[in-house]
């Protein structure tokens, strides 16, 4: 029932958004989102973590079609939980960043962030399949309508490729998870699109069936993570959207795509996956490497950041190729960390384009001393980002290098520590050369961005007077930013921060609660691809103690 | 330096030690100095001469070459941080300062005179044309209590470290447990080398159990060569940077300057070093990456944007056909029966 709250609070907000006056669209929106939030904070504390593993915690199934089995099933385990409070999170976050940003059209704004809050909480809360796909596709109209009508210059452009792009991926993913259907029907006997009930069937299919539902779904789903041949939408499309739906896109939608691979690609098709486990592995580091050295070479710093996601979403496909606990682990921290520090890096790309209208590096430089607080936080989320140890971004890259380099087969029962896989360290070393690359860009555009001599474009004071006022002019009395960050601004990335620095420091409690829906998912790509017997594995993983098949 | 306006150059600074407010500076230098060039009974001292000696000590091939090389390069250190004392902190009192305040950027390298400098083109006004005439207008801020108290900190800390050197014995906590194994204590290390039975190996058996520095022990000897070194640095620092010296910018050591040949120039430039990182590690990761940006955009992105295009290509080559013309529908439609007609013709043979 949680759940079901969950995606109506925003729905229905984005109602009322609707039919309030314009004015008030911005603060209606911000009590739905801040209402979620602590429906979500409701739904942490009445998660049973005892049973992290289970998949239908907080949920309600209504039958839907029952003749084929469909349901509106919600329900979640700890992962998906967890990536359901971190878009709870974003979502006021993105409504109090958009205040002053949006100035026209508010309604249909902040009506579309909700409708695009309430899809993508859909896609973690699904427990049916169908329901599940829904979702994800119906993410693709909101993040359309905010990028093609609040997008900056090239607009138009960037909503169409990231709508036709990722959209033509999906339905290629959508035969192959049919396919898993009509395999469980012909088998089980009746239709069903119960995730658990297809997870429980799926691994039997044959090795080549496998292997092409694993290609149809990788090819929905590494476009939307996105993986290296197929994420040039991603660039243009972060680029051109307005603050707000780059940080929904970077914190949460590629998202989407890690949780389905590991949610779907993993369970439904391990035999396959251990088997394409090393060319996955080899794209996650070519666009490690790839993307990171394109990062460096920007002068557009908001194309830098969109960049260091195609980098840094890399590791994160890599720990779940990784295919052992630690691996997974680290990709799931990966997938909340990465949306808190690259999340809070759009928020301050948005904030400074509101006052400078440019982000180009060749027009700005020394902002420390116009913006010092500005300039702390950009310092702070960059280390975050690049992995210094003590922020979280570090926790979740070592771990996803880590489990890499233990993933090998020959080396695995001799050395101490060393888990079934089919990558190595060989696998490991070239995507630490990523880490390296990180610090060059990230350190280069903080250098350039916030320290040395001052630039500002064309001499002006560089004050955001917008010139377009617009009729609505009730909600926006003058608009005229101070230079350095407004206490609003402050608000927005505090909690980012906070967090950041907290996971850093504490992963263990996060850790723990993931480790057991994790540890199913390790013991049955493992026995379902003939590596390890569960038993053996069990004993050998270092998780904690493994409850029995609660799931069912 | 940050009194004096960023002043880094070691020429236009002198006798800082005597100036008001400076004098714990000085103290705190002096002290770090001794330390660096490992003066006898200085922390420095112990720490460095123990390393040394190990290197000796060691058996196989280079380890002596390592231990040469410390050694010099001892005295080395000793040198260079008692040339900075004896330039900046003593001898007579002059400074100059930095560029922090005339936003100028000329070090002055090489050996010409700070007077032809074209100071004061912008910014404070009052500076005066020259440097001497600048250095009465400004007036350096001696440090606050702040700094002298961190400073007087590590200079006590320094001593204090030094000091447990005399305890080192056992019994005497950790500072001295670190200690003990310094070559002032030599008998303990060596006996726990020679009990090491990595050691017994001593393949030429004339050897004794561990290496010899000029066929002496070297935890022995290396207490007072050691203190020879670096003493020797300090020595050779005051004749070259103190002895006679009259002004801030010169010393006897210029005289050296010619007779040195290229290496005073390779010094300034760090060896090349960065230059020579730049060129093989930098510039080429640079081009990779202008060549993968450039990839992205063309390559990449072009065969999505191919794949884009199709269609609507095939929607303008298609699109003339349908002009709605009856007449040209009619002779599509007879070709298309007479393409039909002549398969199942040809087919049926």
């Amino acid at each position: 029932m949680t759940l079901a709250l969950l995606m109506l609070v925003p729905l229905l907000t984005a109602l009322v958004v609707l039919c309030a006056p314009a004015s008030r669209a911005r603060l209606v929106a911000l009590t739905g989102t801040l209402l979620a939030l602590v429906i979500a904070g409701f739904a942490l504390m009445a998660f049973d973590w005892n049973y992290s593993a289970h998949p239908g915690q907080l949920g309600l199934s209504l039958a839907w079609l029952p003749k084929l089995g469909l349901n509106f099933a919600l329900g979640v385990d700890s992962i998906a939980l967890w990536l359901i409070a971190l878009t709870a999170l974003l979502g006021p976050l993105c409504v109090l960043g958009s205040w002053t940003a949006i100035t026209e059209n508010q309604r249909t704004f902040f009506a579309w962030l909700l409708v695009l809050q309430a899809a993508m909480t859909g896609v973690f809360a699904a427990r049916d399949l169908v329901l599940f796909y829904i979702c994800f596709e119906f993410t693709l109209i909101p993040m359309y309508v905010l990028i093609s009508v609040f997008g900056s210059t090239n607009r138009r452009k960037a909503a169409i490729k990231f709508f036709l792009f990722t959209f033509t991926g999906s339905l290629i993913a959508l035969a192959g998870l049919l396919y898993v259907v009509w395999f469980t029907k012909r088998y089980s006997g009746a239709w069903s699109f119960d995730i658990a009930i297809l997870t429980d069937w799926a691994h039997r299919m044959s090795g080549p069936e496998q292997g092409l539902v694993l290609l149809a779904m990788l090819a929905g789903f590494a476009v939307k993570v996105p993986l290296f041949p197929v994420h040039t939408w991603l660039p243009l499309a972060h680029t051109e959207a307005p603050t707000a739906g780059s940080v929904i896109l970077a914190g949460v939608l590629l998202k989407l795509g890690t949780y389905a691979i590991y949610r779907f690609v993993l369970p439904f098709a391990p035999a396959a996956v251990v088997a394409y486990a090393p060319a996955i592995a080899v794209l996650c580091i070519i666009g490690i490497i790839y993307a990171g050295l394109i990062c460096w070479v920007q002068t557009d710093v908001k194309k830098l950041v969109a960049y260091s996601s195609v980098s840094h979403l890399g590791f994160c496909v890599l720990g779940l190729v990784a295919l052992n606990s630690v691996g997974l682990t680290g990709s799931v921290l990966y997938m909340i960390n990465h949306g808190l520090s690259t999340g809070a890096l759009f928020f301050l790309v948005g904030f400074m384009y509101e006052r400078y209208h440019t982000r180009s590096m060749r027009e700005l430089g020394g902002l420390a001393s116009k913006m010092p607080i500005w300039a702390t936080f950009m310092v702070f989320f960059a280390m975050a980002s690049v992995g210094l140890p003590g922020l979280n971004g570090f926790v979740s890259e070592f771990l996803c290098m880590l489990g890499t380099f233990q993933a090998d087969k020959s080396w695995g029962s001799g050395m101490p520590g060393a888990t079934w896989g089919v990558l190595g360290p060989w696998f490991a070393a070239f995507a630490a050369t990523g880490v390296i690359i990180a610090a060059m860009y990230l350190l280069y555009m903080v250098g350039r961005m916030c320290f040395g001599p001052l630039v500002e474009p064309g001499g002006h004071g560089g004050h955001g007077a917008h010139a377009g006022h617009s009729g609505h002019a009730a909600h926006e009395p003058e608009g005229a930013l101070p230079a350095d960050l407004t206490a609003r601004e402050v608000g927005v990335l505090l909690p980012l921060a906070a967090l950041c620095l907290g996971l850093g420091l504490f992963p263990t409690p996060l850790m723990n609660s993931i480790a057991e829906p994790i540890s199913q998912t390790v013991r049955l790509v493992q026995a379902a691809s003939g590596g390890v017997s569960p038993v053996e594995h069990a004993a050998s993983d270092e998780t904690v103690p493994v409850l029995a098949e609660v799931s069912r | 330096m940050h009194g004096f306006a960023g002043q880094l150059d070691l020429r236009k600074l002198s006798g800082v030690a005597f100036m008001k407010g400076w004098g714990i500076v000085g103290i705190a230098m002096l002290v770090g100095c001794l330390n660096l060039a490992g003066f006898p009974f200085s922390a420095g001292f112990f720490s460095k001469d123990q390393i040394i000696a190990e290197s000796f000590v060691q058996l196989g091939p280079g380890y002596q070459w390592i231990g040469w090389i410390l050694l010099i390069t001892a005295g080395l250190t000793a040198y260079y941080t008692f040339r900075v004392f004896f330039r900046v902190f003593i001898g007579p009192k002059y400074f100059e300062p930095g560029d922090e305040v005339h936003a100028h950027d000329d070090h002055g390298h090489g050996d010409h005179g700070h007077g032809d400098h074209g100071h004061g083109d912008h910014g404070h006004a009052g500076h005066g044309e020259h440097g001497r005439e600048e250095a009465a207008h400004f007036h350096p801020h001696a440090p606050g209590w702040a700094i002298n108290l961190v400073l007087a900190t590590l200079a006590v800390a320094c001593l204090a470290a030094a000091g447990t050197a005399f305890l080192n014995t056992d019994e005497h906590g950790w500072v001295g447990h670190m200690v003990h194994g310094s070559s002032a204590n030599y008998t303990g290390a060596a006996a726990f080398l020679e009990a090491a039975p990595a050691h017994e190996g001593a393949e030429a058996g004339e050897h004794a159990a561990h290496g010899m520095f000029l066929g002496q022990n070297p935890h022995e000897v290396m207490y007072y060569v050691s203190s020879v070194v670096g003493l020797l640095g300090i020595a050779a620092a005051f004749y070259l940077h103190y002895m006679g010296r009259t002004t801030a910018a010169t010393s006897k050591a210029d005289a050296l300057v010619p007779a040195l040949g290229p290496i005073p120039k390779w010094a300034q430039h760090k060896w090349y070093v960065d230059e020579f990182y730049n060129a093989v590690i930098v510039l080429p990761l640079r081009v990779l990456s202008h060549v993968f940006h450039t990839i992205d955009r063309l390559l990449v992105d072009g065969l999505v944007n191919l794949a884009g295009a199709t269609p609507r290509i095939i929607g303008s080559r298609v699109r003339p056909w349908q002009n709605g013309q009856l007449h040209g529908y009619a002779v599509g439609m007879a070709g298309g029966v007479a393409v039909l007609v002549a398969a199942v013709v040809l087919l049926s043979l």
